[in-house]
């Protein structure tokens, strides 16, 4: 479903990514590991379009979409979570999924909308309620809800459990697994909670300076000592 | 009395639909305008001068709409440039708030070469009077205050009744997250710069019969316009809404109760009195909402 080769990528003149290559099939979830200042999130950003890669290419469903703009993205089944808490929070629940359905027309946008208020009842009952009011883990959902108003068949992560409680972390990362699974949409996941991506992840790639260091399926990055012993703690 | 305070919502109304301008500005581009005062001059001389050779009404349609061209091109031309530099927000806004004054400075120039120094207004084209609840208004005060309300209520609608509003209010807290909403923010901007300036040039135009227009006079409604955001709380359109008409009508009953010559200063002093209870201003975040 996504292919990345060899991107070089970053922000100006400030190189970060030095040739990354990974991919994501249909379904799955994809955990993007790494120390600050690896280049994961500047991966994401990269294959959403938001960065123009220098060089690589990037496939999606088999067409390249390189260099696109975040609008083509969203309209081609790609949908992109920033990091830290991005819910408009002065907006209601409910314009904050207008706006995750802003390039649908007012019958698709329904449809959307129904299809989400199934997935997550709880945001129904609040949708006339400011963002901020809902807790953290439940603006999460809503960041997540937002993102797939757009019906995406994957979905770019960029740290989901940061600035959550433990207790929301495993909510959020089971309602992840769930939406893999049940609405056959897959997830690449950026993480500095290693134990808890390497829970719900099928495939990992470890970044280090800008290129992947290590991959492997979730079992098979297990085995690699230096991984047990670097994230899992002994 | 009751004269002063009803002077004084007209005052407030037209307060408002010249600061809402510089409350989108902030709001959504985070761009202190210290040209605002300049670009609602500039509505009034186009006013004036249409009116001087065709009917007063093409002028009231026109002024806002040079306004919008205006803030159109100064969106593409000053706007844009800057944000695309490679440097720091803080930096971005410093060389705004330059670039504007700048601007602020070739207008009065420009003015000044067009229209002369010596102050002008237009011809009142409504001589009658109108009651309303038992209060006598000039027709042309009237058509100020309506005019101003209906202009207020249509933006009301267009910020939060219209996908291009909801996306305006997205821009004013979250840049980057718009953006993943696959909204075009550059179109965004420019329109919303080009209503900011639109709603200055129409606040010049309303009143060019009433107020006498010089091209220095942008500068002193400037200062004032910034002290009605500030207390509204910077970005907040209700709160820009609320304080124009609260210093509209202090400043005018100030007349009353203490002379012309005091309305300055009890304007800013009431402006400070509330900011020394309330630091954030009246409905305090930076936000369009």
């Amino acid at each position: 479903m996504l292919e990345v080769r060899d991107v070089v990528s970053g922000y100006g003149e400030l190189e970060i990514l030095h040739g990354a290559s990974m991919s994501a099939g249909e379904s799955v979830v994809v955990a993007l590991l790494g120390p600050n200042g690896s280049g994961k999130s500047t991966l994401l950003k990269t294959i959403f379009g938001f960065l123009k890669p220098k060089r690589g290419r990037i496939l999606f469903n088999g067409e390249d979409i390189t260099g696109l703009s975040p609008e083509t993205m969203l309209s081609r089944g790609m949908a992109y979570v920033p990091q830290q808490r991005t819910v408009f929070k002065y907006l209601t629940v409910l314009d904050n999924l207008r706006l995750g359905g802003y390039l649908l027309n007012k019958d698709e946008f329904e449809r959307s909308l129904e299809r989400i208020y199934a997935i997550f009842p709880f945001l129904k009952e609040r949708s006339k309620q400011i963002a901020s009011s809902l807790s953290g883990g439940e603006q999460r959902m809503l960041e997540i809800a937002r993102a797939l108003m757009m019906h995406p068949k994957l979905i770019l992560l960029d740290e989901p459990s940061a600035n959550l409680a433990p207790i929301m972390v495993d909510a959020v990362f089971k309602e992840i697994k769930k939406l893999a699974s049940n609405e056959n949409i897959s997830f690449v996941v950026v993480e500095q909670n290693i134990a808890k991506a390497m829970d719900i992840a099928e495939y990992v790639y470890v970044l280090d300076m800008g290129r992947v260091a290590l991959e492997g399926t979730h079992d098979a990055i297990l085995d690699v000592p230096k991984m047990r012993a670097l994230y899992l703690g002994s | 009395m009751i004269e002063y305070v009803v002077h004084g919502l007209l005052l407030g109304s037209l307060y408002a639909l010249t600061s809402l301008g510089l409350v989108l500005l902030f709001g959504v581009t985070k761009v202190i305008n210290m040209a605002h005062g300049e670009i609602y001059l500039l509505g009034g001389y186009a006013a004036y001068t249409i009116s001087g050779v065709s009917s007063p009404y093409l002028g009231l349609v026109t002024s806002p709409f040079i306004g919008f061209l205006t803030g159109m091109v100064i969106a593409r031309s000053l706007y844009f440039p800057v944000e695309r530099l490679r440097i720091p927000e803080a930096d971005k806004h410093m060389l705004f708030i330059v670039a504007t004054f700048g601007l602020s400075t070739l207008l009065q120039n420009l003015m000044l070469l067009i229209w002369g120094a010596f102050p002008v207004r237009a011809e009142l084209f409504l001589s009658g009077t109108v009651n309303i609840f038992g209060i006598t208004m000039y027709q042309q005060r009237f058509l100020l205050v309506a005019l101003a309300i209906a202009t207020i209520a249509v933006l009301f609608i267009f910020l939060f009744r219209t996908k291009a509003g909801l996306a305006l209010r997205a821009l004013s807290q979250d840049v980057e997250t718009t953006k993943a909403m696959g909204v075009k923010t550059d179109r965004l901007y420019a329109l919303n710069c080009g209503i900011a300036m639109s709603l200055a040039a129409l606040g010049g135009a309303v009143v060019s019969p009433i107020f006498w227009l010089a091209p220095s006079a942008g500068v002193e409604l400037t200062g004032k316009l910034f002290a009605i955001v500030i207390l509204g709380g910077m970005g907040s359109v209700w709160g820009a809404l609320l304080s124009s008409l609260i210093l509209g009508v202090v400043e005018s009953t100030s007349v009353f109760f203490l002379g012309q010559q005091w309305s300055l200063v009890v304007f800013f002093l009431a402006m400070s009195i509330v900011l020394l209870i309330r630091p954030t201003g009246i409905f305090g975040e930076e936000r369009l909402v």
